[in-house]
């Protein structure tokens, strides 16, 4: 804008650009900007969205193909011809019944017992403050540092006097030990946020400190319960090196050990056989956390406490 | 909460038996066995055998002398860092994404989500399938769009081996890292932004001056968990590779496992293990440094 | 109902002492508010008495018995919390039937007392809902119903009306007052308010570092306060104190009105005032300043209803004065109260001060 005439100028008649004008070709310019942020976003999510998810579609994709197709190159996107002759024949030929199952047993006692044993822990560390109770907290979580493979060694030696060589039991405890700090510390938190003055009127209206606990603060801390729950069993049911190390006979392997022997040899078992139990393996896991995103948003908004 | 520590009559009972179990099994599972395998290093111990004659430091100093020690150990580093630093890259911007509004947000979140969730033999075996020289889909794909005109050897050749892991080893975890930083994104107070845009600044203004300093903090500590764990990750490199070809990707906690479990050298394997841990305290540290300076500065 | 007896309560924490020796007797159907700052022990104190924790000394009756070594389940009392503790998870009937529950009554005894306790306090529509839905004078009721169901020997309260707002706790507090009366329960009542303890408590206990200050009913705290401590913490704004060679004397801004004010004939002391600053609150005037002259300089605050059209100019000297009578003593190192003015007199003779 022009305010003044410079001398050049004078006598020329000065065209002063009217505000309106420019207003609007910011306003074109902001819009034109927000549009392509929009676009950007788009795509970048598609493309985060592709990358990431097409390992997962590529393996449900091909479990449903049959034997020559899935060794044809070039390899063909969609199926030709769907069938499910690798889910047939991996209960039909393999142990993978067996292994499932043995899998779903481990992965349901660790986390019963990881949530009974460090549940109740977590209660102590939460409520009370007595001679080392605090100092226990703060180390558990030291436990996270130790590597698997350091641990395992002498662990082995456990188990293989203890008689335990070879048994489902050993790999239910073991898993417990491993996700106990992690049931501890987030359930400790988890309490902490539950005001106290509940289960003190629990017990004021006539509750034991352990009636108090199962009345009142266990329903409120349910959620709490579910996350962690569903962390320890996603520990057990994914985990490999103790069942690799603490199991050894057919019977008694769990999905992880034997999907993970059938690649090594992938002359003998079928590649579609392999992707049909990669997504048999990989659905309850999913599921459960499906199911259990929904539960984890109700929480403490109860509001039984604040006027 | 200090007041949390109600002292009624018969609590210190309650407070001791309820924790009891966990004490036991930390106590038993965790706490003795490194004391083990402390003792166990100091011993020489081989098949079958549950301790041996007491040898010092004979172990430390065979392992600290050895060529295969010293591969493990740079191809450890190799593997963290390589592996860490695209986690937290990708942790990152997807986080960055994911915290924008649009249309399908919650799809995608819940898929960003899934590498993390399925078991890791999955994961190997997809990307194997994957990785196939042959009838693998990624290198069908690359040849396609023109960028390689030989299929590539993933898996098998030593040069592709370590960067093969590496990215699944990224593709694996990184939604741990979504999950930690869109927590804290999400709780950074509007009004910073908006306050911020009134006195002018640009978007990457806002980014370096609000979103990362609130976001430092966590982001460490994200990265240093995910060291720690990259660190002693034994079955992602193992499934895929077994550690080859030719020790190309055998890290630390591999090689004590082939020294525990296949040599049976169970001493040694007990100080590779120990020589592991005291690497990474060393790396922690520095952690701490940075994480103390990122809180202090906010 | 029945009385409730503190002997020699001591507790420490680590080092802290809490509370430090406190005796205390509450009658059979009193109410009795225990007042002071954060940090004097008045909760700790309370939750002594409800068995929420171990004194490390001393004793709690009630009514005949010895409580102290028991849990708070046994010792026959109810108590409302800070947040009102309703049970999240359980309606509101259920929250209420929650202590018969307990105690395995059977189902019609229960709902005989539930519905008596929720038509006392007119919640009887509520019982289907969830605490989370209804409002905060409602969860108050719902609180002081679970209570009543048990008719309990001694009725505690944790500060109940901190949470609500401004409005609602006027109300609330009137509810809880009447509530009180009908069921004719002895209670303790913590609370920092002052006005809260003045328009509710029988007997005020003013309590400050764990220890007792002055037990007594709102007159005495009041006109008689016990200390400097007292003093100034009952009433707003406070008393005004002025130290002078030997003693502290206060009075309070109500009674420090300007001379012109007075009738002649009367024993006054006359002070002048200098004023700072007016605040105009509708139905009185506040006016902040210091005394000039024969006592020592102090920061005064006196407080003239807008009913007396005298005008009393800012930045000048007035002339002030305070009835004689209405002047209380304290001693200069200890703060406590002095039955009469400590000599020499010489500063006090009538009319005016000297020296």
């Amino acid at each position: 804008m022009i305010d003044r005439p410079s001398p050049a100028m004078s006598g020329t008649s000065i065209l002063i650009t009217a505000p309106e004008h420019s207003y609007v070709g910011q306003d074109r310019l902001a819009s034109f900007q927000r549009i392509s942020n929009r676009v950007v976003i788009y795509m970048l999510a598609v493309t985060m969205v592709t990358v990431v998810g097409f390992p997962l579609f590529w393996m449900l994709i091909s479990s449903f193909k049959p034997p020559s197709e899935l060794y044809m190159f070039p390899p063909n996107f969609l199926p030709a011809k769907w069938t499910i002759q690798n889910y047939q024949d991996l209960f039909t030929q393999t142990s993978f019944a067996t292994y499932f199952l043995n899998s779903l047993i481990v992965a349901c006692g660790a986390t019963m017992l990881s949530l009974a044993i460090g549940g109740l822990g977590a209660y102590s560390l939460s409520r009370f403050k007595f001679f080392g109770i605090t100092r226990f907290a703060q180390l558990t979580m030291l436990c996270y540092m130790l590597p698997e493979v350091l641990i395992v060694i002498p662990l082995y030696i456990y188990v293989v006097d203890l008689g335990m060589a070879d048994t489902l039991l050993a790999l239910i405890i073991g898993n417990t030990a491993f996700t106990l700090p992690l049931t501890l510390w987030y359930m400790r938190s988890y309490f902490n946020a539950i005001p106290v003055s509940f289960e003190e009127s629990a017990m004021i209206d006539g509750c034991t400190r352990l009636q108090a606990l199962r009345k009142i603060t266990l329903p409120l801390a349910l959620p709490g319960l579910i996350a962690t729950g569903m962390f320890s069993f996603n520990h057990a049911w994914n985990e490999y090196l103790f069942a690799l190390v603490f199991t050894s006979s057919e019977r008694n392997k769990v999905l992880s050990l034997g999907l993970a022997t059938w690649i090594g040899q992938d002359n003998i078992y079928s590649w579609g056989m392999l992707l049909a139990s990669a997504v048999l393996v990989t659905i309850p896991v999913v599921l459960f956390y499906l199911l259990v995103q929904r539960k984890l948003v109700t929480g403490l908004s109860e509001g039984g406490a604040k006027g | 909460m200090a007041d949390a520590a109600v002292a009624m009559r018969g609590d210190r009972y309650v407070a001791y038996m309820t924790l009891l179990p966990s004490a036991i099994i930390l106590l038993l599972l965790v706490a003795v066995p490194t004391v083990t395998v402390v003792v166990l290093s100091l011993q020489e111990v081989g098949l079958g055998e549950r301790g041996g004659p007491f040898v010092g430091l004979a172990n430390f100093a065979s392992v600290l002398t050895s060529e295969t020690f010293y591969r493990a150990l740079f191809n450890s580093f190799v593997w963290v860092f390589g592996s860490v630093s695209l986690d937290m890259l990708l942790g990152l911007g997807i986080a960055l994404l994911l915290n924008k509004t649009f249309v399908g947000r919650g799809v995608a979140r819940a898929i960003a989500l899934v590498p993390y969730l399925i078991p890791t033999v999955v994961a190997v075996l997809v990307w194997r399938y994957m990785f196939h020289d042959i009838v693998g889909v990624l290198n069908f794909l690359l040849m396609k769009v023109g960028v390689i005109d030989q299929p590539l050897l993933w898996l098998n050749s030593r040069s592709m081996a370590m960067l093969s892991v590496i990215l699944v080893g990224a593709w694996k975890f990184f939604p741990f890292v979504v999950l930690g930083l869109l927590g804290i994104l999400q709780s950074i107070p509007q009004e910073q932004y908006e306050s911020a845009r009134i006195d002018g600044a640009s978007g990457w203004q806002q980014f370096s001056r609000i979103t990362l300093p609130n976001l430092m903090p966590v982001f460490l500590l994200a990265a240093m968990l995910r060291t720690i764990w990259t660190f002693h990750k034994f079955d992602i490199i193992y499934l895929l590779t077994g550690g080859g070809p030719m020790d190309a990707t055998t890290t630390l906690p591999v090689l004590v496992y082939h020294k525990a479990f296949v040599d049976f050298e169970i001493g040694n394997a007990a100080a590779i293990a120990i020589i592991t841990g005291l690497i990474l305290s060393i790396l922690l540290s520095v952690y701490f440094v940075l994480i103390k300076r990122a809180e202090d500065k906010q | 109902m029945a009385s409730l007896e503190i002997r020699n309560i001591t507790k420490v924490f680590n080092k802290h002492q809490a509370v430090d020796n406190i005796s205390l007797s509450v009658m059979d159907g009193e109410f009795v508010v225990l007042l002071g700052p954060s940090g004097c022990g008045k909760s700790t104190l309370l939750r002594m008495i409800a068995g929420l924790e171990m004194p490390t000394q001393g004793d709690i009756v009630i009514g005949n018995r010895v409580v102290t070594q028991l849990q708070p389940k046994d010792r026959d009392i109810a108590m409302v919390f800070q947040n009102y503790a309703l049970y999240p998870h359980l309606t509101i009937y259920e929250n209420i039937a929650f202590p018969l529950r307990i105690r395995a009554w059977k189902n019609d005894k229960v709902d005989e007392k539930v519905r008596w306790a929720a038509n006392m306090l007119e919640i009887v529509d509520l019982f289907e809902r969830k605490p989370r839905e209804i409002s905060g004078g409602q969860r108050q009721r719902c609180a002081l119903a679970r209570s009543l169901v048990r008719d309990p020997s001694v009725f505690l309260l944790d500060e109940p009306l901190s949470n609500l707002d401004a409005k609602l706790r006027h109300s609330s507090r009137d509810q809880l007052r009447e509530f009180q009366e009908r069921v004719g329960m002895t209670s303790i009542y913590v609370t920092h308010d002052q006005t809260e303890a003045m328009a509710l408590g029988d007997r005020i206990v003013v309590m400050d570092q764990g220890r007792i200050r002055q037990v007594g009913t709102p007159q005495e705290i009041y006109e008689r306060p016990a200390d400097t401590f007292v003093a100034t913490f009952i009433g707003t704004p406070p008393m005004n104190l002025v130290e002078t060679a030997s003693q502290t004397i206060g009075f309070r801004p109500e009674n420090f009105l300007p001379r012109t004010f007075f009738p002649d004939g009367q024993d006054l002391v006359t002070l002048p005032f200098r004023s700072q600053r007016v605040e105009y609150l509708g139905d009185e005037r506040l006016f902040y300043g210091a005394t000039e002259g024969p006592l020592p300089a102090t920061r005064i605050v006196a407080r003239v209803p807008s009913t007396l059209k005298e005008h009393v100019a800012l930045k000048e000297v007035t002339m002030f004065a305070v009835l004689r009578s209405e002047l209380s003593y304290f001693d200069l190192g200890s703060g406590t109260a002095l039955v009469a003015a400590v000599e020499p007199a010489a500063t006090m003779e009538g009319g005016s001060l000297h020296g």
